[in-house]
């Protein structure tokens, strides 16, 4: 599960108001390196939660990767900051795309529900007395 | 191949923009009794349980392809086709999303994919012919269900369900989940088995 899958989940369990953003509890996680498309990035970062993603980030024990306060789109998307060790579009697309949470779970906010990550993937599925 | 090409034609297509999800339901007698039953949110026709178990099993025993189902996700696709927009962030639910990924081949500008299911082994599956082959968008697995869907609001571009969401037991809640998880101007395409789909 890559964190930018993190960012689009929510739990609906009986009891949750928001669902979200979800805590990330990662016992193993390991990084693969893909491509830095800036376009994609561009149309993706409006839909990003930026406090779930820093938290994120947080809960894997990189504190340094993300800044508290997302920087400026000028900023990020700025000419040739891609080819830059270290610059800020470098860093959301490792945070973002690079990431793979193997195993760990997903606690819901509200109700402290547990969803398991295994191998990579989540489950969201609820029992029936959940719902 | 006459028989899936007559019941793809009865596709049922959905736009976001449009969704009133009861004028739709009419031909379904699930959803009449839905109706019926006031309200419709817990009134239980599926064993949606029994349905995850069912799913597991076919995950296993599944073909690689189908003439059937591919010819109703080759249908649905074509839709993409007649959109100038492009759809960067997709979310497949469940049903046949298998063949709706592999025959893609780049339309609706589709760049990141969510799967989901509800089934574990489905979704597995999934991702070992992902792992396969090596074109198509950036995947992304997901294990849920699309009555208590998972996802964020206003989070996705488009939304795809290719012979899912006839096992839903509240089809309208499921769509305005859907809805709901689309941003505006989202495209919700769907096909499912409708009263005499398959007479």
């Amino acid at each position: 599960m890559r964190l930018l899958t993190h960012n689009m989940l929510a739990s609906n369990v009986r009891g949750a108001t928001t669902g979200y953003p979800l805590k990330l509890e990662a016992a193993k996680w390991v990084t693969k390196e893909v491509e830095l498309n800036a376009d994609f990035l561009r149309g993706l970062l409006p839909k990003i939660d930026w406090r779930a993603l820093v938290a994120a980030t947080r809960a894997l024990g990189l504190p340094e990767l993300l800044p508290e306060e997302q920087p400026p789109e000028e900023e990020i998307f700025a000419e040739g900051a891609a080819d830059v060790e270290g610059s800020a579009i470098r860093r959301i697309h490792h945070a973002l795309l690079e990431i793979h949470v193997q195993e760990g779970s997903l606690v819901c906010p509200d109700t402290s529900r547990c969803f398991p990550i295994d191998k990579g993937i989540p489950n969201m599925m609820l029992h029936e007395d959940e719902v | 191949m006459a028989s899936s090409a007559a019941a793809a034609r009865r596709l049922l297509l959905l736009r976001h923009h449009h969704l009133f999800p009861r004028r739709y339901i009419s031909s379904s007698s699930a959803a009449d009794s839905l109706d019926d039953g006031g309200g419709g949110g817990r009134l239980k026709i599926f064993d949606r349980d029994l349905k995850r178990r069912h799913r597991d099993r076919a995950a296993w025993a599944m073909r690689e392809t189908d003439g059937f189902v591919d010819a109703v996700a080759e249908n649905l696709l074509d839709r993409l086709e007649d959109c100038r927009k492009a759809f960067p962030s997709a979310l497949c639910l469940g049903g046949s999303a298998g063949p709706v990924r592999r025959l893609l081949r780049g339309r609706g500008g589709i760049e990141k994919l969510i799967m989901m299911d509800m089934s574990a082994d489905m979704v597995r599956k999934w991702r070992e012919s992902e792992n396969a082959t090596d074109d198509g968008p950036e995947t992304h697995f997901v294990v849920g269900d699309e009555e208590f869907l998972p996802i964020k609001e206003s989070s996705q571009d488009l939304i795809i369900s290719c012979l899912g969401l006839h096992w839903t037991n509240d089809l309208p809640g499921a769509m305005i989940q859907c809805r709901l998880a689309l941003k505006p101007d989202g495209l919700f395409l769907a096909a499912i088995l409708g009263g005499e789909t398959l007479k």
